[in-house]
């Protein structure tokens, strides 16, 4: 897109474009600092993960990037973040880059619409209207995020109804109908039996070819299997990103990352 | 329990001494004539059709007005010195007595705006009297919806007005139908407000617009029950069922059409 875009970094054996470059963010509520000064940069078609206990400022780190600070008064953000080059704070319509950005929380939200309203909603948004084009969109989201075989009988039942593996699947796959760029999961598996999460992690892996993926997870495990690179996060502070392998097999800058990796912390 | 019971007591004992003292007269004819031999005998129709003019205008100037204002508060306005002052502004509204709107109304309306006794000013003075009712519940209901709701929509990329269209709303609309129905139960009964901007005492002519002036049910009884000699009794008790009827069967519509909602609640 920009030249920015095409900067490479050069990391033995990898050369791969920057998708998204963070300098030195900083993000408070008020007086409160709750993450300060992370430095990293996120490759094109990688998963890059985010591991650290609970609050490290993981999930803020995710709101910060795609600009939802602005719906939360008291988050301030400092710093730079650069998506394809380009810095998210100059960006007028906020509204479409959230729309590249597709965004899977921890508790799955159907949103009170039916199964086909979930997904078409995004395309609607961005103004696709043609009814053809919507069940295309809507059957192919869903078929990628594992649902479509169990919900193509009753796409006109809500979406709030179905339980809840179903219903993050629909979440991602209402994220995948945004066509996104980078896709951001937040501890998706939280609320999701092991099968499904195998079977989302399944796609995932898939998907890494054609998006960014931003992996926030409690799971230390969950990480190593889909990762390609990890950032440790732990009260506020990036304490290391690296080659996820070289973080479970103890190639790591800090001794704390290892004690985390290992489950030794506390 | 036994405290509910006396909660329920009077409400019953009005009942029965209105069905009791009152029921012989309520007919069609009773209903759709109108008075006759100076308001002593005859029906009351001028002033049903008068109230449902002044609950209808009222309901279109305040509803759009209320929503809209709760939309702003609950959806838009961050918490600030100004918006807390618009809250306790709309709190004291609803505590300001209903003859003190009654002279707003006059001053306001029937005077500055000229409108004169009319069912616009008067629909405007119950209009504003009410409008802490409906803001309050629209808000209640707004805040009712789950903030993930908002929050994932705006994740893909939806406006502040979008997600308040496709997702709020749609979900809020049963507690703000709810705060609609209360207030067409409470406009109804008014009395005070109207009886300065629009009600009349008789009328031998039904309004024909907004800025006629009108005869309505709450006006009605007060005049039949204390201003005319010689009614026989039997014909205020006859009003008051009838206007008590109607709001009964408001309160009870209202309680229905929530019950019906929540049962499909989507969430």
């Amino acid at each position: 897109m920009v030249a920015a875009a095409q900067e490479t970094v050069g990391t033995p054996g990898t050369e791969a474009t920057v998708k998204l470059e963070v300098n030195g963010v900083s993000i408070s509520y008020g007086a409160q600092t709750i993450l300060s000064d992370v430095n990293l940069s996120i490759r094109e078609h990688e998963i890059f993960g985010i591991i650290g206990p609970a609050n490290a400022g993981k999930t803020s780190f995710i709101k910060a990037l795609n600009r939802m600070d602005m719906f939360t008064p008291s988050m301030h953000v400092d710093g730079q973040v650069l998506i394809d080059g380009r810095d998210i704070r100059s960006v007028r319509n906020v509204y479409a880059l959230r729309s590249q950005i597709g965004v899977v929380f921890p508790l799955p939200v159907g949103l009170p619409l039916t199964v086909y309203d979930n997904v078409a909603l995004a395309p609607r948004l961005s103004g696709t209207k043609n009814k053809k084009k919507l069940d295309e969109i809507v059957e192919r989201c869903l078929t990628r995020a594992a649902l479509w075989d169990e919900v193509k009988d009753r796409l006109d039942s809500l979406g709030s109804l179905l339980s809840g593996g179903q219903q993050q699947r629909l979440t991602i796959a209402r994220a995948l109908s945004q066509e996104p760029q980078l896709l951001m999961l937040d501890e998706f598996s939280i609320a999701v039996d092991p099968v499904t999460t195998m079977r989302i992690e399944d796609v995932l892996k898939e998907l890494k070819s054609e998006m960014t993926i931003v992996l926030v997870t409690n799971l230390v495990q969950q990480a190593r299997r889909l990762a390609d690179r990890t950032a440790f996060f732990l009260e506020g502070e990036c304490v290391e990103v690296g080659i996820t392998e070289d973080l479970f097999t103890g190639e790591v800058k800090d001794s704390r990352t290892r004690d985390y990796v290992e489950g030794r912390f506390g | 329990m036994l405290m509910t019971a006396l909660l329920i007591l009077p409400v019953l004992l009005i009942l029965a001494t209105l069905i009791h003292k009152g029921g012989s007269i309520i007919s069609a004819e009773f209903l759709f004539s109108e008075p006759t031999n100076g308001m002593t005998a005859g029906g009351i129709f001028p002033a049903l059709y008068g109230t449902i003019w002044l609950v209808a205008v009222a309901l279109m100037i305040s509803v759009p007005l209320g929503v809209a204002a709760a939309l702003y508060l609950s959806e838009y306005a961050g918490d600030n010195w100004f918006t807390r002052i618009i809250n306790l502004a709309i709190i004291n509204l609803a505590g300001v007595p209903s003859i003190v709107h009654a002279l707003f109304g006059v001053g306001a309306f029937v005077l500055f705006f000229g409108f004169g006794t009319s069912i616009l000013a008067a629909s405007l003075t119950l209009a504003i009297m009410t409008l802490p009712l409906i803001i309050v519940a629209t808000k209640e209901s707004l805040q009712a919806v789950p903030h993930a709701f908002r929050e994932a929509c705006w994740n893909m990329g939806a406006t502040r007005w979008q997600t308040i269209r496709k997702v709020v709303l749609p979900n809020a609309v049963s507690g703000i139908l709810t705060g609609v129905i209360l207030e067409v139960s409470r406009t109804t009964g008014e009395t005070a407000p109207i009886m300065f901007t629009g009600a009349a005492f008789f009328l031998p002519f039904l309004p024909e617009s907004v800025f006629d002036q009108t005869m309505a049910l709450s006006l009605h009884l007060y005049v039949v029950a204390t201003q005319v000699p010689n009614v026989p009794d039997e014909l205020p008790y006859g009003v008051a069922l009838v206007l008590i009827a109607i709001v009964l069967l408001m309160n009870s519509l209202s309680i229905a059409f929530r019950m019906w909602l929540r049962g499909r609640k989507k969430w």
